[in-house]
């Protein structure tokens, strides 16, 4: 459920100013397992009115997860925890989840009950009720993102989202990034791809194409998800890989998907491609430089 | 079952993206295979080699027929049925000739068309594959609890293609408490629907959708959708789609 540019017909904890108190949520955790998977949530609640609903039973914390990829969308009430806090531990069956997990949490009416005014809030909303049905959401927290790494490769986090390819049709020139792909993929001319498939297979190599071939691309994907195009990619897993870094990382969260931040974002998603490189290069250095002694 | 390796199945959509002529030639001649080099044996998936669909014009009972056989032979996971390798082995080897029938490739099809037909390059396209839309349907609509009849909401659903659509377009259709509230209602109410089904089932989801701007509508239930439906028959009946007058 997004909550963004919704007005809701009663005050909602975390909406503006409607109700004094403080809503919080951790990031969710994921945490594979044998034959299903957990996604831990840790709600933190401060409202006298909220938590007399919660007292009652008229409402509980809960969170929603969608997955696009395998069109998974069930909300999971918690059903321990105190009128303050709870943790919320969901059990999922494996095989239902891939990629980018969308995740809302929040203390929603889990049945009809008559909401009356409170001097928490705005006092606006003085003298009045409302009648509050199952689902309406009493208070809001933050809408996250978990990437649920493959299951069947093992591979994991946004290196798995770029591929490397040949363009048959060009001997040489400059490479191409294809974004209407999934996963995003890099198309190198033929004289080019044969020499990178060769020195690819040397590990000490990795750190020099994360700098000169994932970094150009996914700074270029970055700047091209921020434009008017950009929403043509939405359901690609590389475009919910980069949003989910974003989102998650506190260093990315200033940041805005466009040309002008594009390159940074990119270095900070693949933690200083250019620094790791120079490292390594160094070393090979320091390493020759100690065989020549 | 085998599947193609995913790298080959990356180059094949790249390359149609590229229009590549030489790999357009190869499909416009009927004449593309997966080479038995580029596949790779997943014993989790059970063999459906030997499975063949029906073709007659009768498109929607085709489908259900054909998707009754596929989802009752291939118990996947969500996490399975959302792999592109899996669906490209069965359009391009299993089911090539029907999807030759289906979806023709001649000299102006375009590397576009073969990747909306016979790729899934990403979730989206899961609805738009033939064969994996068949699937998918099923795994929806089928009420395993349901032991007298699975397929009650399924019937229904390729009834009209329509649903696909607007059922399975957007995020709504994805809780489970709406569309089988949605199938129900319109399964429990045929005379409602002799008329105008598809422009009401249009409205039914704006409806619904309009619902689901302040309510978080996967907390409900079958039964609660159901409800909200009961509660606006009157107004459903009595739409009437003007533009067909």
């Amino acid at each position: 459920m997004k909550f963004e540019g919704i007005c809701f017909p009663h005050p909602v904890l975390g909406r503006y100013d409607d109700v004094t108190g403080k809503y919080s949520v951790t990031d969710p955790i994921y945490e594979g397992g044998e034959s299903d998977s957990k996604i831990i949530v840790e709600h933190e609640l401060f409202s006298p009115v909220i938590a007399e609903q919660l007292k009652k039973g008229n409402v509980a914390f809960a969170t929603e997860l969608h997955c696009k990829n395998t069109g998974y969308r069930e909300t999971f009430i918690c059903d321990s925890g105190n009128l303050t806090s709870a943790t919320q531990h969901i059990e999922i069956p494996k095989g239902r989840l891939r990629g980018i997990v969308e995740t809302t949490a929040l203390v929603v009416a889990i049945r009809s009950f008559c909401y009356d005014y409170h001097n928490s809030w705005n006092d606006d909303y003085k003298g009045t009720s409302f009648q509050i049905r199952k689902g309406m959401p009493l208070s809001i927290g933050v809408e996250g993102k978990i990437d649920i790494p493959e299951q069947n490769d093992g591979k994991k986090g946004l290196q798995s989202f770029i591929r490397i390819q040949v363009d048959e049709s060009m001997k040489t020139g400059p490479f191409k990034v294809m974004m209407s792909d999934d996963p995003l993929v890099v198309v190198l001319p033929r004289k080019d791809f044969d020499l990178y498939s060769k020195l690819s297979r040397r590990k000490e190599n990795s750190r020099l194409f994360l700098s000169s071939i994932a970094l150009p691309a996914i700074s270029y994907a970055i700047a091209n998800m921020g434009s008017s195009d950009g929403d043509n990619f939405k359901d690609c897993k590389w475009y919910q890989a980069i949003e989910a870094k974003m989102q998650i990382s506190p260093e990315l969260a200033d940041l805005e998907k466009n040309e002008f931040h594009s390159i940074q974002a990119a270095q900070i998603i693949l933690k200083s491609p250019l620094g790791q490189m120079l490292n390594e290069m160094i070393n090979n250095q320091e390493i020759i430089g100690s065989d020549a002694d | 079952m085998q599947i193609v390796k995913s790298t080959y199945c990356s180059t094949l959509n790249t390359r149609l993206e590229l229009g590549d002529k030489a790999l357009l030639e190869f499909y416009r001649s009927g004449k593309f295979d997966i080479p038995i080099s580029e596949r790779i044996n997943s014993a989790k998936i059970p063999d459906i080699s030997g499975l063949k669909f029906i073709y007659t014009s009768n498109m929607l009972r085709d489908n259900y027929e054909n998707g009754k056989v596929l989802y009752e032979s291939l118990p996947l996971t969500p996490l399975q049925a959302s792999d592109e390798r899996f669906w490209v082995f069965l359009t391009h080897v299993t089911f090539k000739d029907y999807m030759l029938k289906l979806r023709p490739i001649d000299a102006q099809s375009t590397g576009k068309y073969i990747k909306r037909h016979y790729f899934v390059p990403s979730s989206k396209f899961l609805f738009l594959n033939d064969i994996s839309l068949l699937w998918w349907m099923f795994h929806f609509s089928a009420k395993t609890e349901n032991k007298k009849d699975p397929y009650l909401h399924t019937r229904e659903l390729f009834t009209m293609a329509d649903y696909t659509r607007h059922l399975f377009g957007g995020k709504i259709g994805r809780a489970k408490g709406v569309r089988h509230g949605v199938l129900s209602f319109v399964v429990k109410n045929p005379a409602i629907f002799k008329e105008f089904k598809a422009f009401k089932i249009r409205f039914i989801l704006r409806m619904l959708n309009q619902t689901a701007g302040n309510i978080l509508i996967s907390l409900l239930s079958e039964d609660e959708v159901f409800e909200i439906l009961e509660n606006n028959k009157g107004k459903i009946a009595e739409l009437k789609d003007v533009s067909q007058d």
